[in-house]
């Protein structure tokens, strides 16, 4: 099993659920989070006013999947995420030890 | 301006920033009179205070704002977070038109999206994201429930990249991009609603901020349903190809071809003047009838009935994500009974039998929208045929003016006639009806009225002469505002309203979403105003166009046949035409009886003066188009009228030049400037730059002054020598005086944007000396009409300071080539030549004179050193000149010139007959034939080369004065030089002629015909065949000339 973890742009997300639901993958956790990467620590104009780009709003995808899916769904979330320009996120996978669902027990790739 | 011809104008009506309107109220509240924040927010606050202060900041419903604002901030910390940015919040609420909608909105959408904490940090740290929000959510209640449904799009809103205009290409490749990642049909179609839900709201979002004028919108939302329906057509067809194959016709050849298949739009979306929630109007068309080559087989129309069919739906249908597009199809053949998808063919025969004028009329917006581009443009030249078929006026506008009447009839029974916007009296209707009568009407003969976007068909209508430039501007100003209207009220609901609201609540809210400042009722007030005059100034020119009195029955005609027949036209039928064009003319445009008094004096008194004139049949023509273009303005009619000499001197004028009538009828305010008070002397260089610096002409640039001004002056030149007979020695003199003024202001110009831009280099505190010499004809002082400018540029020394001389220069010629040949709307001022800068293109643009005289001793080929023989020094640092001169002296004439380098003239000489004269039976070229101009300069520049070391005088640029020097030094006989520059002169004097007639091919001439009798009238000549005996005889003795020096010292020839 692994955790897949994938920090895109807010805007992308609804496709990325589409895409994931396309393949077969239902269950995921959703956040919004803020971060930098490379785009932070140099100001841009916006309608002719200047600011700074500090921490940008992102989203982040959370789901653990079973090792046989993992490559599969990385790379359909990056098709989906995918637009060219700076900012459009990265993708971690973790291993995950155990996975329990709490209503019945189950354990393992069962509980996912 | 090709394509997009008419966007002068069309720019000049962006209009200011329309929901800015906030800007003038936000004075109404200042932040401090306000309660404190958190008070708004607690829920244990008593709320008198600040329901007070809420309508104060113009919220109609003060309690519904406060529960709103509670709403907002339900827990404590969330509260502790969007206290602080509150009054900045309140603050561009109450400036917004609806201040109670926009909260209204901001709260729905701070529910929807996944983390509010995050929001409100947006929010606080980008500084326009509240004011750009608070706008766009006050302003389109579907563009708000656009954002609660993807939440996620607010940061992508957000981001600079985004808010900017988008290209065709980069709307197609946005939305290709956004389906590409799926496989099914379901989420592809899914994708596609998302990504068109997503660019709405950025063009939506720049519209209401007026960062796009209506230009801009109408033609990005109209090229994002091009990208949509390529889209939705890429994700149809793979199914259709696995069931049926791909379906072919017989090509000409007998193999089966693919059949190609286009989506063609038509109404606004054809116009690029789309709106929110306007229906797409499509039509399909297929290349020709056929089958698909299976694995199941069926005809061509079932495969492309499907095709449409799917299309249509894949747009149309509604999925979880919504819907793309409401498609219209019955502007089809047959309406909405007719088969979805037709074959061009089809289209033909059905507009040849059945097709109704306002059928035709809806075809002059066809554009192509996507697919296979030969069907698209085959269908495309079928309208053409269709739209514009000669012969329609009549009918077309009795037809127009009743279908009006019938829109009219059937609004005045609901009682709308004038409240709405698109089809009330008045309104865009009437305008689109104006304009397209007039493009039925005259697209026929006009090809450059066939625009299918309103406000540049007005232009376009303007420029021809068929509407004045006051009335096309005034209908362009009630078109942008009366779209504008239609746009605010579509984009608050993305309904197709086009009814100005009657509650006068919204209709205030209306006025403020439209920019007027004020009261909710003052807002109103003027805000209706101003719409009743527009809709009273369309409606006037409506009525005037279509109304005018007396346009059945003109007056008879000042004329009688006797009188035609007198002029001795030869084609007289033409001649006749041409009489009633001028005399019914323009006359859709109502003729007052002034003008028509002006009209008839001057069609007499053209009677009698084209009798004179040697070319009658072309110079009525050129008359005809130059009253058509100058519109029916009294005064120029009746200057023409009153004064003899000028109109005798006009229709001379017409018949000797086409090229320049052209200016004369692009430009018919000149002629204020003609007649017999143009016979003043040509003036000099300095005069005319003195000249240029009292000759204003409102919001033009430099460079468009400089060629209205040059095309004045050369237009006067002409004008004294056409018609007044002036010598043409004056008048090569004035071309090349005209030709160094423009170049002198030119480079002053050049100059200080290069010193603006960089500075500017210098030696020991001086300027880096410059010089512009002149090459060619200019160099010999020989300017014809129209000739190019062969330039180079040179300068003293590499500068010490400041930038680097080669920068700087090479920026100064840069810019002073542009000032020169940029062709802008005023055309071009000269072509200008730099090749002959040493080592030709490849180069810098402007070299030092160091260079110049290391490249002329070391690399230089021969032909670099005869070019130099024409070299002259225009304008700059006299010592460079006298430099230059010197330089010029040792390294063009020094050597002199060896049997050797005069066969590699020769050999130069016999590759240019061969190449460029390609002379043979039935071509005779006079500059690079045999005899020809090129002979006699050659033969003169070998002779200045081989003796010009020795004789000073021969070291000129001018081809005329060295012929007469070598007869006085004795090099020629003198007898042979006399004839040699006779001859010279007939040449010229031919191609001259040639020129100002734009004949083609160029520099040839007609062996039949009428331009070689009228050149040999010209020429004093009886009949074109004494012209080419003529001829015959100059090129036998050029030629006979070049060979006797060529082989004088041992060069073989």
């Amino acid at each position: 099993m692994k955790k897949i973890e994938a920090i895109i742009k807010p805007f992308k997300l609804d496709d990325v659920k589409e895409a994931l639901t396309e393949i077969g993958v239902i269950g995921m956790t959703v956040m919004e989070v803020r971060g930098f990467g490379r785009q932070k620590g140099h100001t841009e104009l916006y309608r002719g006013s200047e600011y700074t780009i500090d921490f940008l709003p992102k989203v982040k995808v959370e789901l653990v999947v079973a090792d046989s899916l993992v490559s599969k769904v990385v790379e359909t979330i990056i098709a989906a995420a995918k637009t060219g320009s700076i900012g459009d996120g990265k993708v971690f996978v973790l291993p995950v030890e155990e996975a329990v669902r709490i209503r019945t027990g189950e354990r393992g790739e069962d509980a996912i | 301006m090709s394509g997009r011809a008419g966007a002068g104008v069309v720019r000049g009506l962006r209009r200011g920033p329309i929901a800015g309107a906030g800007d003038v109220l936000t004075e109404r509240v200042r932040p401090e009179a306000l309660p404190p924040a958190a008070d708004f927010l607690d829920p244990a606050v008593p709320p008198p205070g600040c329901l007070a202060a809420l309508g104060r900041l113009g919220f109609r419903d003060p309690a519904g704002a406060l529960a709103n604002l509670r709403r907002l901030a339900e827990t404590p910390d969330v509260r502790d977070q969007l206290a602080p940015l509150l009054p900045r919040l309140l603050h561009h609420l109450g400036a917004t038109a609806d201040p109670d909608m926009a909260l209204n909105n901001l709260e729905r959408l701070a529910a929807a999206v996944l983390d509010r904490r995050g929001f409100y940090t947006l929010l606080a740290g980008h500084p326009e994201a509240i004011p750009v929000l608070t706008t766009l959510v006050a302003c389109s209640q579907f563009l708000a429930d656009a954002l609660v449904r993807s939440p996620q799009t607010v940061p992508w809103l957000l981001d600079p990249r985004v808010m900017q205009a988008r290209s065709g290409e980069a709307m197609h490749a946005e939305v290709a991009a956004a389906c590409r990642p799926f496989r099914t049909e379901e989420a592809r179609l899914n994708a596609l609603r998302r990504v068109k839900r997503r660019e709405l709201c950025r063009i939506g979002l720049r519209d209401v901020l007026g960062d796009a004028d209506l230009v801009t919108t109408t033609e990005e939302l109209s090229e994002l349903a091009d990208a949509c329906l390529a889209q939705a057509w890429a994700i149809v067809e793979p199914a259709l190809h696995a069931r049926y194959g791909r379906p072919g016709h017989g090509a000409a050849d007998g193999h089966r071809a693919a059949t190609g298949f286009a989506v063609i739009a038509l109404g606004k979306h054809g116009g690029a003047e789309l709106n929110y929630s306007s229906d797409i109007d499509l039509c399909f068309v297929y290349e020709a009838e056929g089958e698909t080559d299976g694995p199941e087989v069926v005809s061509s129309r079932t495969y492309f009935a499907r095709l449409a069919e799917q299309l249509v739906g894949a747009l149309t249908a509604m999925t979880e994500e919504g819907t793309v597009y409401r498609v219209d199809l019955r502007l089809r053949p047959e309406g909405s009974g007719g088969p979805l998808a037709l074959p061009l063919d089809a289209y033909r025969a059905y507009h040849a039998t059945r097709g109704a004028l306002w059928e035709r009329q809806a075809l002059i917006k066809a554009r192509v929208a996507a697919g296979d581009e030969r069907v698209g443009q085959a269908f495309l030249d079928l309208v053409r045929e269709i739209v514009y078929r000669p012969g329609q006026e009549r009918e077309a506008l009795g037809e127009i003016r009743a279908m009006k009447n019938r829109i009219d009839r059937r609004l005045r029974a609901r009682g709308q006639q004038e409240r709405h916007v698109k089809l009330g009296v008045g309104g865009i209707r009437d305008i689109e009806f104006h304009v397209q009568a007039l493009q039925l009407l005259y697209g026929g003969q006009d090809p450059w009225l066939r625009e299918r976007n309103s406000l540049r068909a007005l232009h376009r209508l303007a420029e021809r002469g068929y509407l004045s430039w006051e009335e096309s501007g005034r209908l362009a100003h009630a078109y942008v505002f009366l779209r504008t209207i239609e746009h605010r009220l579509q984009i608050l609901h993305a309904l197709q309203t086009h009814t100005l609201p009657a509650d006068p609540d919204e209709l205030a809210k209306l006025a403020r979403r439209l920019g007027y400042a004020g009261d909710r009722e003052a807002a109103a007030r003027t805000f209706l105003l101003d719409y009743d005059r527009t809709r009273r100034t369309v409606r006037a020119a409506f009525e005037g166009f279509f109304d005018a009195p007396g346009r059945e029955a003109p007056e008879a005609p000042p004329w009688d046949a006797a009188t035609v027949a007198a002029v001795g036209f030869a084609d007289p039928e033409r001649a006749r035409q041409n009489l009633r064009l001028l005399w019914e003319g323009p006359a859709l445009v109502a003729v007052p009886g002034a003008v028509r008094a002006a009209l008839r004096t001057l069609l007499r008194a053209t009677l009698d003066a084209l009798a004179t004139v040697p070319d009658p049949d072309a110079a009525l023509d050129a008359l005809e188009r130059f009253v058509a273009t100058a519109g029916p303005r009294t005064a120029y009619l009746a200057r023409l009228a009153e004064v003899p000499a000028l109109l005798g001197g006009v229709l001379t004028f017409f018949t000797r030049s086409e090229r320049l009538a052209q200016t004369l009828i692009s430009r018919p305010e000149l002629l204020d400037t003609l007649g017999p008070a143009a016979g003043a002397a040509p003036r000099s260089a300095p005069r005319l730059r003195e000249a240029f610096g009292a000759f204003p002409v409102p919001g033009a640039d430099d460079a468009d002054r400089l060629r209205l001004f040059k095309q004045r002056e050369e237009l006067e030149i002409a004008w004294r020598d056409l018609v007044l007979g002036e010598e043409p020695i004056r008048v090569a003199w004035a071309l090349g005086e005209l030709a160094e003024a423009c170049l002198g202001l030119a480079w002053e110009r050049a100059m200080a944007a290069a010193r603006a831009a960089l500075g500017e280099p210098l030696i020991a505190g001086r300027p880096v000396p410059a010089l512009v010499v002149g090459m060619g004809k200019l160099g010999g002082r020989e300017l014809d009409y129209g000739s190019d400018l062969d330039l180079v540029v040179l300068y003293g020394g590499l500068g010490e300071t400041g930038p680097e001389a080669h920068v700087f220069f090479d920026r100064v010629v840069d810019h002073l080539y542009m000032l020169l040949t940029a062709i802008t709307r005023t055309g071009q001022a000269f072509r200008v030549d730099l090749r002959l800068r040493q080592g030709g293109k490849a180069t810098a643009l402007a070299h030092s004179l160091e260079t110049l005289d290391r490249y002329l001793g070391e690399e230089a080929a021969l032909w670099e050193r005869q070019a130099l023989v024409r070299a002259r020094p225009i304008l700059g640092d006299p010592a460079l000149a006298r430099r230059f001169m010197k330089l010029r002296c040792a390294r063009v004439f020094g050597p002199g010139l060896s049997d050797a380098e005069r066969a590699e003239i020769h050999r130069v000489r016999t590759r240019m007959e061969l190449e460029l004269g390609r002379e043979g039976p039935g071509r005779v070229h006079l500059k690079f034939g045999a005899g020809g101009l090129v002979d006699v300069e050659f033969l003169v520049q070998v002779l200045q080369l081989t003796h010009g070391a020795r004789h000073g005088r021969l070291r000129t640029a001018s081809t005329r004065v060295a012929l007469a020097r070598l007869g006085t030094l004795g090099i020629l006989p003198e007898a042979t030089a006399g004839r040699l520059s006779e001859a010279y002169e007939f040449l010229r004097r031919l191609l001259r002629s040639l020129r100002l007639r734009q004949a083609r091919p160029a520099d040839c001439l007609p062996l039949t015909g009428h331009v070689l009798a009228r050149l040999a009238r010209e020429a004093g000549l009886d009949g074109g065949r004494a012209l080419l005996a003529r001829h015959r005889e100059v090129a036998e003795f050029v030629r006979a000339e070049y060979r006797r020096v060529m082989q004088a010292a041992g060069g073989e020839a």
